[in-house]
């Protein structure tokens, strides 16, 4: 949903209170000339757990340089928390918000060279939005990477809250560093720390998990950038890195990678135990985790001391083969291309939740391609959601297939040539895998798995959220219409309070955001 | 004609016997109806703006739409005809006619909407609309009397045509026309400019408006004194109406649905509106803003200026339409609100009313019955996610018990729905199997919890009691 521009109707109470009686040309006016545009809008967390949503509109121009800008904050159920104005610059982009009990912290990009790139603004207990200033102006001269590598969900952020705490930001500034750093909760940094790259290197990083003294973090190192090697997948190693909390100092790192073996996370579930569990995927020692195919299931644990340990693998070639019906998965290519999406502990089980795609030949595309159309001969083409159970002890379980309908993804020219799992990672950057969000409350030993689904119903083409719930050892279905009403295709958020899902979409007619939440059943 | 009025005499006491094991549901009189559509045409073909304006056209365009909004209203069945409570209603508005000849009875048409909103409104060319919502509050006939004098009042002061003609002035005068063209024509700060525009404009409407509601209860009171009603229970309504969204006890859903085979669970009443925010709640309107904005003022005030500019008599009780009876009509109307809510689709608010009066009548079948009914359809709307179609958003709702009807249809999962629907009317230990709607009910519950055999058997007993029954239609 986010840099998609609606057109919204102005609606306060008391335009509401007049609309009874009056001419048909001046309620046009009135209408023309009271709509405000929202420029995106996004999910909150709280550390990992999802807390609201912002809203972000443009209210009105001031004059030619800036513009009043509206800020509207809703809690998990849609209540409005908050709404504030504030003027500035007429590029400017809300990119990420977070909260962490005492205030919110809003971090904007501009791309104007008038003013720095990125800005800071707080709202904490005196209610009031102001800018964050920063003594040495660092943070307003981050750069964006864009990085190719599988994340957990919700994790691919650059603001993590610290509850009652600060916020921890991490971002790459020029030339060539990564700086982490602690805001307080009214906006003083409490500490930087810069990590240099190497030559055709960046760093990244994202936040597992905060202790009292630690933060753990998962840090993914990524050579080869910029270099014809990379184009064709970038040498990635992750990292399980611990720093100080009060001082930003690293403490540990572990690499996760052995004699045999690369590993890939793809959990982010906090631990409170002194061991933080780690769930993923493993790669060949040699190959590139952004352009091979998983080989198997890995758990660890990292110690508080960053050691990893009690590392177990499964490997999918021994099990695959046999739980795949031969008639819709023949051939081996098939049956590897699965790209995880999350890993995940639900009491004594584990589970993993991936999506089926390949590369399929498009002969109508041939003939766009010959008269001169920037489309590839190729569509990627996703099928169906895998869920893996395995044991405590990590030995297979089962393998549940949910079918659906194939999805296809566009692909520009060129882009056949990249190996199939790198073409993956493209499509999950831009965010196109039919495949949602997972839901878990460990508590009532449940989860739920949401994804997109195309269907034919006739003539008609229906959208839908589809949702694969278990609940103590059984899974059940649920399905929700997105285009129940001719003038709304609703959009799912990427995120939702366990157990449903929010659709928003733009009434045409009405010229207005529908917003709303479903309650899955199960 | 004498027939309906025979059936009119007989009506009061096959209901009032009924009300405590059963209720049918009230049939409007359609050719009525039929009559009132065809006046209603005719003077929208007919609509001609008397006095010199230089907002004709507007104005005309505005009466008509006022004349077919009631045709739509009227073709779609929202007002009831030829019944026991448009008959008591009939009765107070010719006493008050008896008392205040100045009134132009001819041109009143007084109509009793099936809405449960308590309201009632005047629509400025001699049509009253008395909702069904309000009668349920009233306690006797002098109250009600009160209303429609109120009503009486703003057609006799003309509030309504000079309110639009009031608006139309400052909306579409040449001062608003400059400024909307002055505010289109600049691109910078367009908002702030045009909230300006209409705050004061609103004010201005919300000031009037209270104005008038003031003049309306002074005439009304006027009007009211010359009759036989008790002028003393003007402010006694005026008091009820001020605390209309409370109820006076708390639902007790164990008493209601809790069986030997199922347990009502007290979690399923639970809130999920908590946020995450904590401190960071939404600031409210502030209270100059709220009170600027109200139409009504506050009803204290109302009181107030009654009590200084009348000296209230110290009559007995008006014997028009006796406190039994017009209790009686009450309950009627409370019957027949949850009959309206559900053939409006507002299932959550038909829900919340059969709740409460099945505390009251819990053996009556039809309550019963159509607890299950709205229930299968609440059960079929949230399977479908459409959810939000028929039922009320709790944060908007102050009335605590129907907070809790809204909650227990978000909590429950669609099974225990299904078992909450089953078993009350499964186990429930008076009621009669025998009637045509309770064995329809049954139907739809073992419908509900999928139990096909049983269902087929309730089609069957249906069948074979109610050959050409009003039913017949809904099995499937």
């Amino acid at each position: 949903m986010n840099h998609i521009f609606f057109k919204i109707k102005w609606v306060v109470i008391f335009f509401c209170a007049v609309v009874t009686h009056y001419s048909v040309a001046q309620r046009k006016i009135i209408e023309k000339n009271s709509t405000i545009t929202l420029r995106n809008q996004g999910t909150i967390f709280n550390e990992q757990k999802l807390v609201g949503y912002y809203q972000f509109y443009e209210f009105q121009k001031i004059d030619n340089d800036n513009i009043e800008y509206l800020i509207k904050i809703l809690d998990h159920n849609l209540n409005e928390v908050f709404s504030e104005k504030f003027i500035e610059f007429r590029i400017f982009e809300l990119k990420e918000v977070s909260f962490n009990n005492q205030s919110f912290l809003f971090k904007f990009d501009s791309n104007s060279f008038t003013i720095g790139s990125r800005r800071f603004y707080i709202y904490d207990q005196s209610k009031k939005l102001r800018r964050v200033e920063f003594p040495n102006g660092k943070h307003e001269k981050l750069w964006n990477n864009q990085q190719l590598v599988n994340l957990p969900d919700n994790i691919d952020r650059s603001l993590y809250s610290i509850p009652d705490k600060g916020f921890l930001h991490f971002g790459n500034i020029k030339p060539k560093t990564l700086l982490l750093s602690l805001i307080d909760s009214k906006g003083a940094v409490l500490w930087e720390n810069e990590e240099p790259d190497g030559k055709n290197e960046y760093r990244t990083v994202h936040v597992l998990a905060t202790h009292k003294t630690k933060i753990i973090c998962l840090k993914n190192v990524i050579s080869e950038y910029g270099t014809y090697n990379g184009q064709f997948g970038n040498n990635i190693t992750q990292f399980i890195t611990i720093y100080d909390i009060q001082t930003g100092k690293k403490e540990n790192e572990v690499k996760l990678e052995d004699e045999n073996y690369k590993y890939q996370v793809l959990s982010n579930e906090i631990n409170t135990n002194s061991t933080q569990e780690i769930l993923g995927v493993f790669y060949g020692k040699n190959e590139k985790i952004d352009n091979a195919h998983a080989q198997g299931l890995f758990s660890a644990n990292i110690s508080s001391d960053g050691i990893l340990t009690n590392v177990k693998r499964t490997t999918h070639s021994d099990y695959l083969r046999k739980s795949l019906p031969v008639a819709n998965y023949k051939t081996e290519e098939e049956i590897k291309s699965l790209y995880f999406h999350k890993v995940f502990r639900v009491k004594d089980k584990i589970f993993a939740v991936a999506e089926n795609f390949w590369l399929q030949n498009n002969s109508g595309k041939l003939a766009l391609r010959l008269i001169g159309a920037n489309t590839s001969m190729y569509d990627f083409t996703m099928k169906d959601i895998f869920i893996f159970r395995l044991n405590n002890d990590f030995t297979f379980e089962k393998l549940d297939v949910f079918e659906k309908e194939k999805t296809k993804f566009n692909l520009p020219a060129g882009y056949g040539l990249f190996g199939l799992p790198k073409l993956a990672n493209i499509v999950k950057r831009d965010n196109a895998f039919d495949y949602l969000f997972t839901q878990i409350d460990e508590n009532e030993n449940q989860f739920i798995v949401n994804h997109r689904s195309a269907e034919k119903e006739g003539e008609v083409d229906t959208y839908s959220v589809k949702s694969i719930i278990y609940n103590s050892g059984t899974f059940s279905n649920d399905m929700i219409r997105l285009n129940t009403e001719e003038s709304i295709l609703l959009v799912p958020m990427p995120s939702a309070k366990f157990g449903n899902v929010l659709l928003s979409g733009y009434v045409k007619g009405e010229k207005r955001i529908e917003m709303r939440i479903e309650k899955i059943n199960y | 004609m004498k027939k309906i009025i025979h059936i009119l005499l007989l009506l009061p006491f096959t209901v009032y016997s009924q009300i405590e094991d059963n209720y049918t549901p009230i049939c409007s009189d359609l050719q009525l109806q039929i009559k009132l559509i065809n006046e209603f045409t005719l003077k929208n073909k007919q609509v001609q703006i008397g006095f010199n304006s230089k907002f004709k056209k507007d104005l005309k365009t505005i009466y008509e739409n006022r004349n077919q909004e009631i045709i739509n209203r009227l073709k779609n069945d929202e007002f009831i005809f030829g019944n026991l409570i448009n008959t008591n209603l009939q009765t107070i508005l010719d006493k008050i006619y008896q008392s205040n000849p100045s009134i132009p009875n001819h041109q009143i048409q007084l109509l009793l909407g099936k809405s449960s909103i308590p309201n009632a409104y005047c629509l400025g060319e001699g049509t009253i609309i008395i909702n069904l919502g309000l009668l349920q509050f009233l306690e006797n006939d002098s109250q009600l009397a009160f209303v429609i004098c109120h009503e009486l009042a703003h057609f006799q002061l003309n509030h309504v045509n000079i309110s639009i003609q009031n608006q139309l002035e400052v909306f579409a005068g040449d001062e608003a026309k400059s400024t909307l063209k002055s505010i289109s024509k600049n691109d910078y700060l367009k908002i702030s400019r045009m909230e300006e525009f209409i705050r004061n404009i609103s004010y201005l409407k919300m000031k009037n408006s209270r104005k008038d509601e003031i003049q309306a209860d002074s005439l009304g009171m006027v009007y009211l004194q010359k009759t036989s009603f008790q002028d003393s229970e003007a402010k006694k309504t005026l008091e009820i109406l001020d605390i209309i969204d409370n109820d006076d006890f708390d639902f007790d859903f164990q008493k209601i649905f809790t069986t030997p085979s199922f347990k009502f669970q007290e979690k399923w009443l639970k809130s999920n509106q908590i946020s995450n925010f904590g401190s960071f709640t939404a600031k409210p309107l502030s209270e100059a803003l709220i009170d600027s904005l109200k139409t009504h003022p506050d009803c204290a005030l109302r009181i107030e200026k009654i009590s200084n500019n009348f000296i209230v008599s110290k009559r007995k009780k008006s014997e028009v339409i006796s406190t039994t009876d017009f209790i009686k009509m009450r309950e009627l109307a409370m019957f027949e609100i949850v009959e309206s809510d559900f053939y409006q689709e507002n299932y959550s608010k038909a829900l919340y009313r059969l709740i409460k009066l099945l505390h009251k009548y819990p053996n009556n079948s039809y309550l019963n019955a159509m607890l299950v009914r709205c229930i299968y359809v609440i059960h079929s709307a949230k399977k479908q996610h459409q959810l939000y179609r028929y039922i009320d958003n709790e944060k908007y709702i102050e009335n605590r018990n129907y907070q809790s009807v809204l909650r227990a249809i978000e909590n429950l999962t669609l099974k225990d729905f299904s078992r909450l629907a089953y078993y009350p009317l499964k186990e429930k230990p008076n009621l009669n199997r025998d009637d045509e709607i309770i064995i329809f009910a049954s139907y739809l519950a073992s419908d509900l919890i999928e139990n096909s055999v049983e269902k087929e058997n309730w089609k069957k007993i249906y069948q074979s009691k109610y050959p050409k029954g009003k039913y017949e239609s809904y099995f499937f």
